[in-house]
C-alpha cells in the first residue's frame, strides 16, 4: 500500500480529471438521444466513418512520404540548402491545416488567386475550367499532409542521425546500394521513431476540426461538433465520441499488433560513431534540393504568401482587427495553461523520483491519455459530466448552480486544455528528468539540502531547458487549438484561431486571412526560437 | 448536383458564373457584395455574369432569412437591452445594415442599397405564411427531407 502523501493525492487528482471524459463518454452511451439521432444514424453514421478511415489513411501516406523523404535526404547528404532545410522544415507547424484549407481553397477556386495570375500573365481568358480545384477529401487531406508532416519529419531524423555508421558500413559490405540500404536497414531500423510520429499525425487527424469542417466533409469529429452546436443533443454527441474513441482504441492495438515481437535496440553511447554525411553531385543534388525545397514551399511559404497577399489588398480587414486584444487573450490562454501544467507535471514527476511507488506509476500512466482523445470530445465531456454533477447534486442541495462557473469562461477552459495538453508537459518534464541522475539528489541531501531545497537549486536550475521546451510546445498547440476555444471560451473573447475561423465560416475569408497571417507570425516565432531544442544533434 | 457541396455563398454563385453549374442556392446579399467591387474586380466581373432568381412565386412565395434580434429569458438589464433593439431598428441603424452587409432592411421608409434595387431587384413575393417561430419545430423533419434527398 502507498503511502498517502501529497504526491500521491496530486497525481491521484490529475489522473481523475483526465479521466472524466472517457467515463463520461462511456456512460453517456446509453442514453436517450433525439430523433436527429434516428434520422441520422441510418444515413450517416457509416459516411462518418468511411470518411474518418479514407482521411487518416491518406494523411498516413502523405505525411510518411514527406516526413521521412526529407528527414532521409537532411540526414544522409549534404547538398545545396540542405543545412537550411534542417530547420525551415519544421516552419510547417506553425500552420495549422485549417489555414491551410483557407489557402488552398484561396488560390485554387474560380476567380481566385490562380485565376487572377494567369489574367495578369496572359490576359483575360476562360481559365476557371482549367485550374484543378483541391477541395473535399483531397483538399482535407492534401491540407493536413502538409501541416502535420513535420511530426514525422522530426522523430524519423532524430533516428537516423543516431543510426549507427557500423550498421550502414555493414549494408554496404553485403552490397546493398543505396535504395536496398534504405529500404532494408535504414527505414526499418528507424520503425519505432517512424511509428511514433505516424502516431501523431494519426491523432491530430481523427480531432481535426477545422480543416474537414471548412471543405464540408462529415467526420466523426465534425458530427460530434454539429450534433452539438446545431441540434443541441448532447447524447448524440457522446454517441458519436464513443465511436471515435473505439476508432483510436483499435488504432493502438494495430500498431502494437503490427509489432509483434520485434525488438529494437539502440547503440550505446560510447561505441557511438558520428556519421559523415554524403556528398551529393549533379543531378542527385539537384532533385535532393528540389523535393526539399517542394515541401517547404508548399506547406510553408505557399499558405504564408496567400494569406500575406490578402491581407495586404483586403487591409480594410486589418484595420478591424484587435490585434492588441487578440494578441492579449492568447497570451494569457497560454500563460495560465502552460503555468497550471508545468507545475502539476513538476510536482507528479517529483512524486514519482522521490517516492518511487507503482500505483503512482500507473496513475500518471492513466493520466497522459487526454491527448489521444480529442478536443471536440473532451470539450462535450466536460459539459456532460458538469451538468451531471450540476443537476444531481449541487442543485439538490440547493446551492447555486455551479454551470457558470466552468461553461463560456476561462477556467473550464484551461482546465479543458489541461487534459488535452497534459501528457505533452508530463512527458517532456520527464524525459528532462530521467537525464539528472538519482545520485545527484542523493549528494545533495548528504550535503544537508532539504528536498524542497534540492527541488529549488538542483532540480530546476537542470530542468530550465526542458521548461522552456516544453512551455514552447504547449504554446504552440495552443496558438492554433480551435474546438475546444470555440465551444468552451467565454463570450467576446476571442483568439486569432476562432478569429479567423469565424470570419471563414461567414463567408468573409478574405477577412479570415489577417487573423491567419498574425497566428503564423506568432507560431513561426515560438518555433524559431525553440528550433534547436527540436532539432537537438 | 454539379459537384460534390463546397464552399460558401460566393463559392457557389462564383461556381454559376465559371459554368460549372446553371443554378445555385445563395443568399443574395453576397452577389450584392461581390456586385460592389469590395471583393476584387474578378469577383465584380464574375457576379454581372449571373441573376438572382426568386422561386415559389405562383405559390406562397420565396423564403426570405431573417437576422433578428431576442431577449434571453431573464436577462439582468431587460430595459437596456429593448432599449439596444429599438436602436437596431431605427432607420439610422437600418441604413448602416443595408449599405454594409446589402441585406434587405426590416422596416418600411428604408430602401435597400441601389446596387440591391438596380441589380436583384424589390419585384419578388416573400412567404410570410410560413412562421418563424415553426423553424424550430419542424427541423428534424427538415432534416430529414434533406437527407432523403442525398443533402450534406
Amino acid at each position: 500500500m502507498a503511502k498517502i502523501n501529497l504526491w500521491y493525492l496530486t497525481s491521484l487528482l490529475i489522473s481523475l480529471i483526465v479521466l472524466i471524459p472517457i467515463a463520461t463518454v462511456s456512460f453517456s452511451f446509453f442514453e436517450e438521444t433525439s430523433e436527429y439521432y434516428k434520422i441520422l444514424k441510418d444515413t450517416f453514421l457509416i459516411e462518418y466513418i468511411l470518411n474518418s478511415t479514407t482521411l487518416l489513411f491518406g494523411v498516413l501516406i502523405f505525411t510518411f512520404i514527406f516526413g521521412t523523404g526529407t528527414a532521409y535526404l537532411v540526414s544522409f547528404y549534404n547538398f545545396p540548402g540542405s543545412n537550411f532545410f534542417k530547420w525551415a522544415l519544421i516552419l510547417s507547424f506553425a500552420v495549422p491545416p485549417y489555414i491551410y484549407a483557407y489557402s488552398i481553397f484561396a488560390f485554387f477556386e474560380n476567380y481566385g488567386t490562380a485565376f487572377t495570375i494567369l489574367k495578369n500573365v496572359f490576359g483575360e481568358g476562360d481559365y476557371n475550367r482549367h485550374i484543378p480545384k483541391f477541395d473535399g477529401m483531397f483538399g482535407a487531406i492534401i491540407s493536413l499532409s502538409f501541416s502535420l508532416f513535420a511530426y514525422v519529419y522530426i522523430l524519423a531524423r532524430a533516428s537516423f542521425l543516431y543510426q549507427s555508421q557500423n550498421l550502414i558500413d555493414l549494408s554496404k559490405n553485403l552490397g546493398f546500394s543505396k535504395i536496398s540500404s534504405f529500404f532494408k536497414v535504414i527505414l526499418p531500423s528507424a520503425r519505432p521513431a517512424i511509428v511514433a510520429g505516424l502516431s501523431l499525425v494519426a491523432m491530430e487527424t481523427l480531432a481535426e476540426f477545422g480543416a474537414v469542417d471548412f471543405f464540408s466533409i462529415n467526420t466523426l469529429t465534425t458530427g460530434i461538433y454539429n450534433s452539438w452546436i446545431t441540434f443541441d443533443d448532447l447524447a448524440f454527441a457522446n454517441r458519436l465520441s464513443f465511436f471515435l474513441l473505439l476508432f483510436i482504441f483499435a488504432l493502438f492495438i494495430l500498431e502494437n499488433l503490427s509489432r509483434k515481437q520485434a525488438k529494437y535496440h539502440s547503440n550505446s553511447s560510447s561505441r557511438f560513431k558520428q556519421r559523415d554525411k554524403y556528398k551529393l553531385i549533379g543531378v542527385k543534388s539537384f532533385l535532393a534540393f528540389l523535393f526539399c525545397f517542394i515541401i517547404f514551399f508548399l506547406s510553408f511559404v505557399f499558405p504564408f504568401s496567400q494569406m500575406l497577399y490578402w491581407t495586404i489588398i483586403y487591409s480594410d480587414n486589418l484595420f478591424d482587427l484587435e490585434i492588441l486584444s487578440l494578441i492579449y487573450n492568447t497570451l494569457y490562454l497560454v500563460f495560465l495553461s502552460s503555468l497550471a501544467l508545468i507545475i502539476f507535471s513538476f510536482i507528479s514527476n517529483y512524486g514519482m523520483r522521490i517516492s518511487k511507488s507503482r500505483p503512482l506509476n500507473i496513475l500518471n500512466t492513466l493520466s497522459i491519455s487526454g491527448y489521444a482523445i480529442p478536443g471536440v470530445i473532451l470539450a462535450i465531456a466536460f459539459i456532460t459530466f458538469i451538468s451531471w454533477i450540476d443537476n444531481s447534486f449541487v442543485k439538490s442541495f440547493g446551492f447555486q448552480s455551479v454551470k457558470k462557473i466552468f461553461f463560456g469562461s476561462i477556467l473550464g477552459l484551461v482546465i479543458v486544455y489541461f487534459i488535452r495538453f497534459y501528457s505533452l508537459a508530463c512527458n517532456g518534464i520527464k524525459s528532462g528528468y530521467e537525464k539528472i541522475n538519482i545520485s545527484v539528489d542523493e549528494s545533495a541531501y548528504l550535503l544537508g539540502y532539504s528536498k524542497i531545497k534540492t527541488f529549488i537549486n538542483v532540480h530546476i536550475p537542470y530542468l530550465r531547458n526542458s521548461i522552456l521546451f516544453v512551455g514552447i510546445l504547449i504554446s504552440l498547440e495552443i496558438i492554433r487549438e480551435l474546438p475546444i476555444t470555440l465551444i468552451l471560451r467565454p463570450f467576446n473573447f476571442e483568439t486569432f484561431a476562432t478569429t479567423a475561423y469565424i470570419y471563414a465560416s461567414e463567408d468573409l475569408l478574405e477577412a479570415a486571412a489577417a487573423p491567419s497571417l498574425f497566428l503564423i507570425l506568432i507560431a513561426s516565432i515560438f518555433i524559431l526560437s525553440t528550433s534547436k531544442f527540436i532539432l537537438r544533434d | 448536383m454539379a459537384r460534390t457541396p463546397t464552399g460558401n455563398d460566393r463559392a457557389q454563385i462564383m461556381a454559376v458564373a465559371a459554368g460549372e453549374a446553371d443554378i445555385a442556392v445563395a443568399n443574395t446579399y453576397y452577389l450584392a457584395l461581390m456586385l460592389s467591387g469590395n471583393k476584387g474586380a474578378e469577383q465584380q466581373a464574375a457576379a454581372k455574369k449571373v441573376k438572382a432568381f426568386f422561386p415559389n412565386q405562383n405559390d406562397r412565395g420565396t423564403h426570405m432569412n431573417i437576422s433578428c434580434a431576442a431577449l434571453v429569458k431573464g436577462a439582468p438589464n431587460k430595459a437596456n437591452a429593448i432599449k439596444l433593439v429599438e436602436f437596431l431598428l431605427t432607420p439610422e441603424s437600418q441604413e448602416h445594415f443595408t449599405n454594409n452587409t446589402f441585406e434587405f432592411p426590416m422596416i418600411d421608409g428604408v430602401s435597400p442599397n441601389p446596387l440591391v434595387v438596380n441589380n436583384i431587384g424589390l419585384d419578388f413575393k416573400q412567404d410570410l405564411k410560413t412562421k418563424v417561430s415553426s423553424y424550430g419545430a419542424k427541423q428534424a423533419d427538415a432534416l430529414e427531407v434533406m437527407t432523403a434527398a442525398g443533402w450534406k
